[in-house]
């Protein structure tokens, strides 16, 4: 009441006050870079993260090369890897990976385009800290990409970079990596924060917590991780920064002795609270890393089997629970350094719990699939396809969850085969199948399902070639980052030929990327041309909005919403769906 | 914002004045607190509870939380969980740093700490006493556990260590002459008999195949006849070439020094010890035909690590940075072999062989600080004029440390 | 269309966007100084022995200026006063508007009507307001300033003493804990100058002759340059083209109307009331933290 009388009193304000909400003649810059459309800086996160995943997959497919044949020249490039090399590969592979692919991809694009249309929001609730969210993880990605041109080239330590080692690298890699990983932080926080404020502040009228879609309910439980447990990280990098930059001996321990030369420090730190610090933001991260997995898959399931979510609510509950527990399971990546039985125990029991969430997630959605009339496109074969694979991954994590089969499996290639199957044939498979679900809703056009199909099968099989042979290597005791894949040990003789299966495996799946590359560009502008609301869906973005939805405001107006976000089937309906915005009277 | 501030705030502005007042009251309590001894644990938890009075005055009155709504508060109570779990890495961490945990561990645990602090105090002397003629004590190590860190027992034993970085840093081209410095060093004492490898290379055919005259004898101390020593290096520390640049390429095509090559045969390393200029190349063969990897491990060039499997008869590789020390280089598969390499910034170095002699070359006229150096017998040093076209003899005499 | 509960608060949160946004943020900053927080912990319980703050070097201490801090304690509490005063004047004035405006429009009694508009017309009260507004915040930025002056001027002390982080843990965290503060200081110096003044007024004002004055004599006088050392007519033009590229892609007028400063105060004054109570909030929070840093560096006994 207050604010209409108000803008009564200062009519002749009103037009500058609108001045800023209206876009209509933006520049080429305005437009296409510094755009504060959530839609822009979606795509914007989308090309930037796909290019990041691609570079990371070139570096280790030339790491594959080493491991597959040591010390042979490499094709093209003419020379053999050096093992400082490899190590830097690796390092790097991992941080890409991470910190500037998967998760950009999976929370600063799908979570930036979709999260606000499916609430019903007109844009992001504040537009200029996104934009500002995008080109703070941009500025972190160069000076990670400086990183390989500087002497000495980047970071070695491996992607944990657990001192005293990354404290006493040589060269400025490590600096580098520290300063980027503050400015992917610093943008992590921003867009959480943003993303948090969007779906609590901005949801359409009558779309309560109950009737969000599990995807939304994914992003948020993933912001509220980020937001957390992403700082103790950023004190960590600040904290080793000063040790290599000022000399301190925050991570130093006493009587540290390199190399025969004992090390110029004060010492009196502890190594171990970097790994605490560490860690206590990457168990959420990896959490971070497969929740918008799982709201994607989520969302695919329920449209293709044409049926509701079996058990939204346990979902729900599921989720935010998973959310919470992550945040005291995290020193189970730390029982080789020998911590007391009352806190092994501890983890031990919370990591056991954790599990249990997850399983309920994974089981409500196979039981989803009980009886629906599935299509089986692209997106649904990736979202099925995520099934069985994030279950092998969970699974092999247990016994790493325990203390005494995780100290003779830690640090083999038995981590790097679970947490990849969790990862990539598991959350790069949801992200798949999410660039094919909403590439319709982005573009207004379909990508081509054959080459999808084509794609989809090719990388399943490789998936499975390149990382299923990391097991065996791993229970023969194959120790990870070893740059000649564990050529002069013994007891790595029998399984040295996996090696060599596991870098045709990722040549084999860079292979069937292109069809997906091809798709990808081609659709753009040649693909067939699709409705407002191709695949039938009952959800906001794909009722409410056209496609490509309005720029700046993405509705013509405000939807409300009546309904829950899975009304598949209803009975006494002339159509299989229900939108969310349907209005209850015309049920009768 | 919300309506009816108006009340609120006008009447708010006299509660901020005496929040501004109770916290100036409160920060002078907390300072005057702090003369009291109330022990250790005491002080922290007065300190931490005028403190959080004084914080949650602010976040009440400053921040309004006393009249913010629950959503707010849903959001900081989940925060608070969070940072207590946080803090608690450090209990957590703590406990980690005693790993045994029954009471006779405890105490198994404390007596060898102890005992580690009365070696550090007899190093410490020990130190001290060496400390006019051994300033530059190569194989120094650290004791395990002491509690003062490297730091500060660097600055005790070697005060004069801050200013050396800035003695000799003038550069210039290379400079030589012909004079030469020329000696013999020797061994005093009892000769330690060196063991036979024989027993850990029996594992090897590889390796004990090569002895079928000879035993294997470890190579760390060699005394030749006449109690010369051999594997010693001596290079010149100060003088004139000090600080100029050499270059290693220039230096091996005018044949002031000899191509690098480090063998490995019967097990062992030969030389024992190589002497090189940085930025030359190192010839590492693989004579003996079986798995070898050699692991050097600098303090400043990266760590080098390279498997030879028996096909790989050869590898070539460069340390480009010069190293203040030579640092161990050693075989990961047969643990005994070990050897040292020095890389130096110039050509001034001569290594001895079993007759102990040694002769450096091409030297300009000038006055030079010699160094020998031994792996396990530590390093000596002497000053030597030099003019030119003379040669002047230096003679080093190690006894057992 | 306009993006929802900018202003108001939205019914079923009680809330704004930005006060949840800046709550948000500062959960993210307790974590922040939660991990240095127990980083110290950690050290303290590990080492063998720990310097108390307050003690002189000469007898083992770490030699820390307790005055000093507590001068600083003193300034930093002050400006928190300043901050919520500078809010709080914001808001009576405006709620005061409010309720004339609200007078206004009931044509009861025509003579009361008279007198209050004689007596105090929205306008002048929305200036005046602004006036106090901008007092309390030009004190507040005041005693930020001192206190980095106070701070400067123990750190130059240490280091002049041959004092650095790297000398004893205990300056390392010292060092890293209120080296971080006073970043979070200059954040908010930063922030609270941005609300002081009418920047879009003074940078169009200025801008105008930086743009159209200053640059291009300065890029003239580069091509001249480049010229004459034979650089090439290339790469000479190329500056110039930059420059006309800038000015056609209207950067500047982006630049200068997206920052009104407190010029939003004429534009949409509950939303600037809203953007003060956040940059409050964040201030208030530095304070609760140097609360915090003050006793545990400066007042704690070693051991």
């Amino acid at each position: 009441m207050e604010h209409q009388n108000d803008s009564n009193l200062h009519q002749s304000h009103e037009k500058d006050d609108h001045h800023e909400d209206h876009h209509h003649d933006e520049g080429f810059w305005r437009k296409y870079f510094f755009s504060v459309d959530h839609k822009t800086i979606g795509i914007q996160y989308g090309i930037t993260s796909l290019l990041f995943l691609f570079l990371g997959f070139v570096l280790m497919m030339l790491m594959r090369w080493q491991l597959a044949f040591p010390d042979n020249p490499i094709p093209i490039i003419g020379a053999a890897m050096s093992s400082e090399v490899y190590n830097q590969f690796g390092a790097m592979h991992g941080t890409i990976m991470i910190f500037l692919g998967v998760v950009p991809l999976g929370v600063g694009a799908f979570g930036n385009y979709i999260v606000p249309i499916q609430v019903g929001a007109p844009d992001m609730a504040f537009p200029r800290l996104n934009m500002a969210s995008y080109w703070v993880y941009f500025v972190g990605g160069l000076i990670m990409l400086i990183s390989f041109f500087i002497p000495l080239g980047p970071a070695q330590s491996g992607w944990t970079s657990y001192p005293p080692l990354s404290n006493i690298a040589a060269g400025h890699g490590q600096d580098f990596w520290l300063i980027g990983m503050v400015f992917l932080i610093t943008s992590s926080l921003l867009g959480s924060a943003n993303i948090i404020v969007t779906i609590i502040q901005l949801r359409a009228p009558g779309l309560s917590f109950m009737r969000l879609p599990f995807f939304v309910w994914a992003q948020l439980v993933t912001s509220f991780l980020l937001l957390l447990a992403f700082p103790p990280l950023e004190a960590a990098g600040i904290l080793q920064l000063m040790d290599r930059l000022a000399g301190t001996s925050f991570f130093m321990p006493t009587g540290l002795v390199v190399s025969g030369q004992p090390v110029d420090v004060a010492g009196g730190g502890s190594p171990i609270l970097w790994q605490h610090l560490f860690w206590f933001l990457a168990h959420p991260e990896v959490y971070v890393l497969i929740l918008p997995a799982m709201g994607i898959v989520g969302e695919i399931i329920a449209n293709n089997t044409r049926k509701p979510l079996w058990g939204y609510n346990s979902l729900v509950y599921a989720a935010i629970f998973l959310g919470f527990m992550s945040f005291i399971v995290w020193a189970h990546h730390m029982y080789l350094t020998g911590m007391g039985t009352a806190i092994s125990a501890f983890f031990q029991t919370t990591t056991m719990i954790i599990s249990i969430p997850s399983v309920v997630i994974l089981t409500a959605f196979m039981i989803s699939l009980w009886g629906g009339s599935i299509r089986f496109n692209t997106p649904m074969l990736f979202a099925l396809a995520f099934l069985p694979m994030f279950g092998i991954g969970g699974l092999t994590g247990l016994p790493l969850g325990l203390n005494t089969s995780d100290i003779p499996l830690h640090d083999t290639y038995y981590v790097i085969g679970h947490f990849h199957y969790v990862v990539a044939p598991g959350t790069i498979f949801a992200l798949f199948a999410g660039i094919y679900y909403w590439f319709p809703k982005i573009t207004g056009r379909r990508m081509d399902e054959g080459l999808g199909k084509i794609h989809f099968f090719g990388s399943f099989v490789a998936m499975n070639v390149v990382f299923m042979p990391m097991f065996i290597q791993g229970l023969a005791g194959v120790s990870r980052r070893l740059a000649d894949g564990g050529l002069t040990y013994a007891h790595a003789q029998d399984v040295l030929v996996w090696n060599q299966v596991t870098s045709f495996g990722a040549w084999g799946l860079a292979i069937f990327q292109l069809p997906f590359i091809f798709n990808f560009f081609s659709s753009i502008w040649w693909g067939e041309e699709a409705k407002d609301n191709v695949w039938q869906a009952t959800t906001l973005e794909w009722t409410a909005a056209p496609s490509p939805p309005l720029p700046h405001m993405n509705f013509a107006e405000i939807p409300e919403v009546f309904r829950g976000p899975y009304e598949y089937s209803l009975p006494g309906m002339d159509e299989d769906f229900t939108p969310q915005n349907q209005a209850l009277e015309l049920e009768a | 914002m919300s309506e009816g501030h108006i009340h609120d705030v006008s009447q708010d502005v006299k509660k901020y004045l005496y929040v501004f007042l109770a916290l100036a009251v409160l920060t002078v309590v907390t300072v005057g607190i702090s003369y009291i001894d109330f022990g250790l644990s005491g002080s922290i938890v007065v300190a931490l509870i005028v403190a959080t009075v004084k914080g949650s005055l602010v976040a009440f009155y400053f921040m309004h939380l006393n009249h913010e709504k629950k959503s707010i508060y849903q959001l900081l109570g989940l925060t608070a969980v969070c940072f207590l779990i946080l803090v608690f890495i450090a209990l957590g961490a703590t406990s980690n740093k005693h790993p045994y945990h029954d009471n006779e561990d405890e105490h198994r645990f404390q007596k060898e700490y102890n005992e580690s602090l009365t070696h550090l105090h007899e190093h410490e002397q020990h130190e001290e006493v060496h400390e006019q003629d051994n300033a530059h004590s190569s194989d120094f190590t650290a004791p395990v556990g002491s509690p003062i860190g490297a730091y500060w027992r660097n600055k005790v034993f070697n005060p004069q260590q801050d200013g050396d970085g800035t003695s000799d840093t003038s550069s210039g081209d290379a400079i030589y002459g012909t004079s030469v410095i020329s000696g013999l060093v020797t061994f005093e004492g009892k000769i330690p008999r060196m063991k036979s490898l024989m027993e850990e290379m029996s594992a090897d055919i590889g390796c004990y195949g090569k002895y079928t005259t000879t035993d294997p004898i470890s190579d760390t101390v060699v005394v030749g006849p006449s109690n010369t020593l051999a594997n010693v290096l001596v290079r010149i520390t100060e003088g004139p070439p000090i600080g100029r640049a050499y270059k290693a390429t220039d230096e091996i095509s005018a044949g002031r020094i000899q191509v690098a090559i480090l063998d490995q045969y019967g097990c062992m390393y030969k030389p024992h010890i190589l002497a090189v200029m940085a930025g030359q190349e190192i010839t590492i063969k693989n004579s003996d035909g079986i798995m070898h990897n050699v692991h050097a491990i600098p303090t400043i060039n990266s760590e080098f690590n390279k498997a030879m499997p028996k096909m790989t008869k050869k590898i070539d590789y460069t340390f480009q940075e010069e190293e203040q020390d030579p640092f161990p280089i050693k075989c990961d598969v047969h643990p005994w072999m070990g050897g040292y390499v020095s890389v130096l910034p110039h050509p001034f170095f001569s290594l001895t062989a079993l007759n102990g002699k040694f002769e450096i070359k091409n030297l300009p006229a000038g006055t030079y600080l010699l160094e020998a150096w031994h792996e396990k017998l530590g390093s000596l040093t002497s000053t030597v004029e030099v003019r030119e076209g003379e040669i002047s003899e230096s003679n080093f005499s190690f006894s057992k440390l | 269309m306009q993006i929802p509960y900018t202003v108001e608060s939205r019914p079923d949160t009680g809330v704004y966007n930005g006060k949840m946004g800046i709550w948000l943020f500062l959960a993210s900053e307790v974590m922040l100084f939660g991990g240095l927080f127990s980083t110290y912990i950690l050290l303290r319980t590990g080492a063998v022995s720990w310097l108390e703050g307050s003690v002189p070097v000469e007898q083992g201490g770490a030699g820390l200026n307790v005055p000093l801090a507590t001068f600083n304690t003193f300034i930093l509490i002050a400006s928190s006063v300043t901050i919520v005063m500078a809010w709080a004047s914001l808001a009576i004035g405006r709620a005061r508007e409010k309720e004339i405006a609200h007078l206004e429009l009931e044509p009861k009694d025509i003579q009361e009507r008279i007198t209050v508009s004689a007596l105090s017309n929205p306008q002048k009260i929305r200036a005046e307001s602004l006036k106090k507004f901008q007092f309390y915040m030009g004190l507040t930025i005041l005693f930020s300033l001192l206190f980095l002056v106070a701070k400067a001027y123990e750190y130059n002390y240490k280091f002049s003493h041959g004092i650095y982080p790297k000398t004893h843990n205990f300056y390392a965290i010292y060092f890293t804990l209120t080296g971080l503060h006073g970043l979070h200081i200059i954040g908010g110096v930063l922030v609270n100058g941005y609300f002081l003044l009418p920047w879009k007024t003074l940078l169009t004002r200025f801008w105008v002759i930086i743009y159209y004055l200053i640059i291009p004599v300065v890029l003239i006088a580069l091509c001249a340059f480049l010229i004459y050392s034979g650089s090439g007519v290339i790469f000479a033009i190329s500056p110039i083209i930059l420059y006309i590229f800038l000015l056609v892609s209207g950067l500047v007028k982006t630049f200068v109307s997206a920052i009104p400063g407190c010029q939003m105060w004429e534009t949409e004054p509950d939303r600037f009331i809203n953007r003060i109570e956040c940059a409050g909030l964040y201030w208030h929070f530095v304070d609760l933290v140097w609360i915090f840093l003050f006793p545990v560096l400066y007042l704690l006994p070693g051991s």
